[in-house]
């Protein structure tokens, strides 16, 4: 997200608030210039407020999309613009208007799902000619393998239970064509609202006119009351009741958002899971068995009975979708055949998006609901009609084409852009296969003002409404949408080509309620206290940030006691320092399993530090981890609170800065300081505002680990391996030093830096956070809460944990400290680490199999 | 001669993964469908390991699908599909005396179907994921149908020269090859010369389908040895009004009649593929096929 900033004073005149632009239409104002009844309100803070609350606007706009946005702007992370920014100026509606418009959207809805369910069932649509069949047949986002054919089957099949739109056979329950469906809306020049498309696959935007509300409604809050605008709860309160009233076989129902993998629909679907309360999952948190949908948890496989889908239809199952797919959930066609999980939208929904349909529909509409359609539609001319190619070919320059498969991935194209040449190459491309086109009429919809720096511009915008239909067939219509305003002034809207998107309010006659929420009405368990909700992958994710986080944070505090060394210690004895620094390499090199690993010698030290604090593609270095550590905490950016997300940003952000602000690697001591403070925060953050749960559980158990792990090799490099003796106390201080307890030994032991004193501090001092002993202790702590999912696999890891502290038991900090007479080594310290480190590593792969790993059975 | 021929169909697929694999999902295409000259007997499937969940239903095309999921460890996975056919020895419609309508006529009316029609002939005139347009293809095909000659006659036309014009080639291309290669290369199988016919059949508004199914292993004696005999084979059916549909077999360049065993229809070959498995684990597979036709 990002607001625009770009400043147009210039062309406004003293005095002058706005200036409609060319179209017939303007939202704001009428032919005449009077304020249109809706916006009087608005209008008058305007006037008041002039230049000051322009800026005011922008301001509070900037600081609210950060704090809303930070949390989901996915494409800011990867490096990339979003495509959206936010304006402050709402699209308003009066009551009356949107009361016919709201009556449109409904019959919409209501006639995709009469088109779905005739599709997809008798297809008279298709036999009586209403519809050409080729609009249908050719059309990816109609399923072949949903298609009714109640003969067939009654005949056929023992298992007779296709998945169609009505109830057919025992064990399926009714299917609802289509429960969300949204609307985009236009105004034409006429002033009517004029239907663009209809979206149902899996409609996008909520998540955007949820959160666009939610920053308006704060950056505007007294004009927003003042303006009696609706809220958008009861319609969320509402979809949530239809998600939720599916056969649930005496258990809660569980609903899950599915969502494609990877980073598309992220900040929609993670917004909408957090709102609405829902898990978010990819594919391949779930699995088909006994045709039944499970989700892939740390408690084991539970069941789904509702997927609300963020993902295209056709892509959902790959065993039934078209060749090649790769992508989906196998066999989950056959679990909604059987009636055990209920798909929304329905994943043939998509079939009514094809701006084929358009020319069609006013007949559809009398056939089907016996009704005219309230919201006319563009006019659309199908191109596999001779008569209409004709009449598309003649004037393709006031045209706009658009292919009838929207999964072809044709552009739309604006004959009114186009060169005479590029007009031949159209008019050839569609003669070549007339079928797959139709034009539609070039209209200029109205504009409304944009705030653009200081001044407001009329720009061209749409309007997407969404309705919601019930089980029982009503619909409620979303008070509000998202709007996308085009974001020059030029009429094509697109999200391709970056556009503006805006609140839309509807006012009400009424005061409505003042607050309205969506918490459930009795004290029903939330999820999250059951282990069982919360994904394996969610779990692994949660796992290795802990160890990540922890990784980078040893690293960062190794680098930066080299750098104090380089700046401090080599004055006054550099011989000494140096084999000291020898030491904090070799170390360095072998515990962060540095590879290329570090050349033994002096020379060259400085370009190795500066390839270890900039090179994320060396295996070992710092970016490395924190870019690991940025990659797992991202999979699962739904987990975090917004203050943990920051931290986050903190992290990586800053690190970022440093390397484009440094010109030699002593500019990064500071950054280093910064970043172990940004990553105890995060860590301090993110513990403080998650549940005790599993979730939690594995985060810190992760960076229990990666601590004891890192801490045992510094221990063997530093204490139990043969150390010449007169580095040996700068080496120890440096043991200590990495190992964030110096300030501890001096407290504890003042000023006798004895072996047998580090050891005791960092493996036996049981209150000390930073000791071996404290991390075991914390981890038998963890398992313990750690849910068993009946193969009792828990059992290995804590054993593991257990059979490590009793081998600490059998020493003592002195016996460990004695050294070997001919090299100066500690053999017993050495042999215990080693046993130690065995026993980490396993433990790690333990948790991976009993949690994360589904490939083996459960 | 004897009113009909009984086959007997062994169709057998295994796998072996390079691992152990817990879970896999299963949609077969194996049952013979019934057509006005064909009645399937009897179908069973064996599969091994044994597998926790079975299903099967119609699909869009009138297929019978079977469904099964192994939902326990398993190194391998042998499907065989069994099954018993009688093929009517009667004369075909085609073979005899009959009108043969000029293709223009044919491919005008096509858009204007109704009822079952426009559903059970006319999808089959638009171009699936496995048969786009071409326009080279379009060319090709149009030197078979000169202006006023008739369906039949065309199609026999162009099967004749797409069977002297490209080598039949077991193992020259994979499933996904597409047209155009085939069309460049001169050479395939009988999958891609029926990819190839209809594409070009729809291409100048022709209904035409898929239709994968068997050849007897061994011909009878006395009989030439047809092509594409030892796997599950190919062909194509092309709709002529007045004969309903009629067969087409470009790879051996004959109209099918009783020795061609009907699996399935579809618009092409990825409507009807025999056994479609997705499984869940670490490992690549191998995949072999064994069939096996003979007189019951």
């Amino acid at each position: 997200m990002e607001v625009a900033t770009e400043t147009a004073e210039a062309k406004r005149k003293p005095g002058e608030i706005y200036r409609t632009g060319p179209s017939a239409y303007d939202e704001l104002l009428d032919k005449e210039g009077a304020v249109r009844e809706p916006w009087r309100e608005w209008m008058a803070l305007c006037r008041e407020g002039g230049d000051k609350i322009y800026r005011a606007w922008n301001k509070a706009t900037s600081r609210f999309v950060r704090e809303v946005g930070v949390s989901y702007s996915v494409q800011r992370m990867a490096g990339k613009r979003g495509p959206w920014s936010f304006d402050p100026v709402p699209w308003i509606f009066g009551a009356s208007e949107w009361a016919g418009i709201e009556a449109g959207i409904a019959q919409r809805v209501r006639l995709c799902s009469a088109i779905l369910a005739d599709l997809y069932g008798e297809q008279n649509l298709v036999r009586e000619g209403i519809l050409p069949f080729e609009i249908v047949y050719r059309d990816r986002g109609f399923l072949r393998p949903f298609v009714l054919d109640a003969d067939r089957n009654r005949k056929g099949g023992r298992m007779g239970v296709l998945p169609g739109l009505v109830n057919f056979g025992k064990k399926s329950a009714p299917v609802p064509g289509l429960s969300l469906a949204a609307v985009d809306l236009a105004r034409g020049p006429d002033g009517r609202m004029w239907v663009v498309n209809q979206r149902a696959d899996c409609p996008f935007g909520l998540g955007f006119a949820l959160e666009n509300r939610s920053i308006l409604s704060r950056v505007l809050p007294a004009t927003f009351q003042q303006c009696q605008v609706h809220r958008l709860a009861n319609f969320f309160r509402s979809w949530r009741g239809e998600l939720e009233n599916a056969p649930s076989h005496g258990r809660e129902v569980r609903v899950v958002i599915l969502a494609p993998e990877g980073q598309a629909q992220e900040f929609e679907t993670a917004y909408l899971a957090n709102y609405l309360g829902y898990v978010r999952v990819v594919p391949g948190d779930l699995t088909v068995r006994d045709q039944r949908v499970w989700l892939k948890t740390l408690g084991g496989l539970q069941p789904v009975d509702v997927i609300w889908r963020a993902m295209p239809g056709r892509m959902l199952d790959p065993l039934e979708a078209e060749a090649g797919s790769v992508f989906g959930v196998p066999g989950l066609f056959q679990a909604m055949r059987a009636g055990n999980v209920t798909v929304m939208n329905h994943p043939g929904a998509g079939v009514v998006e094809t701006p084929g349909l358009h020319p069609f529909l006013p007949a559809i509409a009398k056939r089907l609901l016996g009704e005219e359609l309230i919201l006319p539609t563009v006019a659309t001319w199908w191109c596999g009609q001779p008569r209409e190619l004709q009449h598309v070919l003649g004037n393709l320059r006031t045209m706009v084409i658009k292919g009838i498969d929207i999964r072809s991935g044709f552009q739309t194209i604006y004959g009114s852009s186009l060169s005479e040449a590029q007009l031949g190459d159209l008019r050839n491309r569609i003669i070549g296969d007339p079928g797959l086109y139709v034009g539609q009429e070039e209209v200029h919809f109205s504009t409304l003002p944009c705030l653009n720096g200081l001044a407001l511009e009329p720009r061209s915008a749409i309007l997407r409404a969404y309705g919601l239909q019930t089980r029982s067939g009503e619909v409620q219509v979303l008070p509000g949408g998202l709007a996308r305003a085009t974001a020059l002034q030029s009429y094509i809207v697109s999200t391709l080509a970056g556009g503006i998107s805006k609140d839309v309010w509807v006012r009400s006659d009424t005061p409505p309620p003042r607050h309205v929420t969506l918490w459930k009405p009795e004290g029903v368990p939330t999820e999250e206290t059951n282990p069982g909700h919360i994904p394996s992958r969610t779990g692994e994710n949660l796992f290795w940030t802990g160890r990540y986080a922890e990784r980078a944070d040893v690293a960062a505090r190794y680098l930066r006691r080299i750098l104090r060394n380089r700046v401090e210690g080599f004055e006054q004895d550099s011989e000494l320092e140096g084999r000291h620094e020898d030491f904090l390499f070799r170390a360095l090199s072998e515990v962060m399993m540095i590879a290329p690993p570090l050349p033994p010698g002096g020379r060259d030290r400085l370009l190795e530090l500066a390839s270890l604090l900039e090179d994320e593609t060396r295996a070992g270095s710092l970016p490395e981890a924190l870019e690991a550590f940025h990659r797992a905490s991202h999979e699962i950016r739904d987990v975090w609170s917004a203050t943990s997300l920051q931290a986050i940003e903190a992290c990586v952000d800053g690190w970022t800065d440093a390397r484009s602000a440094a010109k030699s690697v002593f500019d990064y001591y500071a950054p280093l300081d910064r970043l172990l403070l940004d990553l105890t925060a995060f860590v301090g953050l993110s513990l403080e505002s998650m549940t005790r749960d599993a979730g939690w559980c594995l985060l810190d158990a992760g960076r229990r680990i990666e601590r004891a792990l890192l801490l045992v090799e510094l221990l063997q490099h530093g204490l139990a391996r043969p150390v010449e003796t007169d580095v040996a106390s700068l080496v120890c201080e440096s043991v200590l030093v990495i190992a964030d307890s110096l300030v501890t030994f001096r407290r504890r032991y003042r000023r006798e830096l004895r072996p047998h004193r580090v050891i005791d501090l960092l493996v036996y001092v049981e209150n000390n956070p930073r000791s071996l002993s404290y991390q075991f202790d914390r981890l038998e702590q963890f398992l313990a809460l750690l849910p068993r999912d009946g193969t009792g696999k828990v059992g290995n890891p804590l054993n593991l944990i257990r059979e490590a502290r009793k081998d600490l038991q059998r020493f003592t900090p002195e016996q460990l400290a004695a050294q070997d007479a001919a090299d100066g080594s500690r053999p017993d310290l050495g042999d215990l680490l080693k046993r130690q480190r065995k026993r980490l590593l396993r433990l790690s792969d333990e948790l991976t199999m009993a949690y994360f790993s589904h490939s083996q059975r459960r | 001669m004897p009113e009909e021929f009984r086959y007997r169909v062994i169709h057998e697929t295994s796998y072996l993964y390079s691992g152990r694999i817990d879970l896999c999902h299963n949609l077969c295409c194996l049952c013979p469908r019934d057509t006005p000259f064909q009645s399937r007997i009897i179908h069973f499937m064996s599969i091994e390991p044994r597998p926790e969940v079975i299903g099967d239903h119609v699909d869009f095309f009138g297929n019978h699908r079977n469904v099964f999921s192994v939902q326990h460890s398993h190194e391998k996975l042998l499907v065989r599909s069994t099954s018993e056919v009688a093929i009517s020895t009667a004369a075909r419609p085609w073979e005899g005396e009959f009108e043969d309508p000029p293709w223009e006529e044919v491919a005008a009316g096509l858009p204007g179907l109704r009822g079952e029609a426009a559903r059970g002939i006319g999808g089959f005139r638009l171009a699936s994921p496995a048969t786009p347009p071409v326009a080279e293809l379009r060319e090709y095909t149009l030197a078979s149908f000169p202006s006023g000659i008739g369906v039949f006659g065309g199609c026999q036309a162009l099967m004749k020269r797409i069977h002297t014009d490209f080598r039949y080639a077991p193992g020259s291309t994979a499933v996904h090859t597409g047209i155009k290669e085939i069309l460049a290369g001169r050479q395939g199988v009988c999958q891609d010369f029926a990819h190839l016919f209809l594409s070009g059949l729809r291409s100048i508004g022709l209904a035409a389908r898929y239709v994968s199914g068997y050849l007897e292993t061994l011909p009878p004696p006395g009989k030439p040895r047809l092509q594409g005999a030892d796997a599950s084979h190919a062909w194509i059916e092309v709709h002529v009004p007045g004969l309903d549909w009629v067969p087409f077999d470009p790879t051996n360049n004959l109209c099918p009649g009783s020795r061609h065993i009907v699996a399935a229809i579809g618009r092409d070959y990825f409507d009807v593929q025999p056994l479609r498995g997705i499984f869940l684990g670490s490992g690549s597979q191998f995949l072999g096929v064994r069939v096996d036709v003979s007189r019951a």
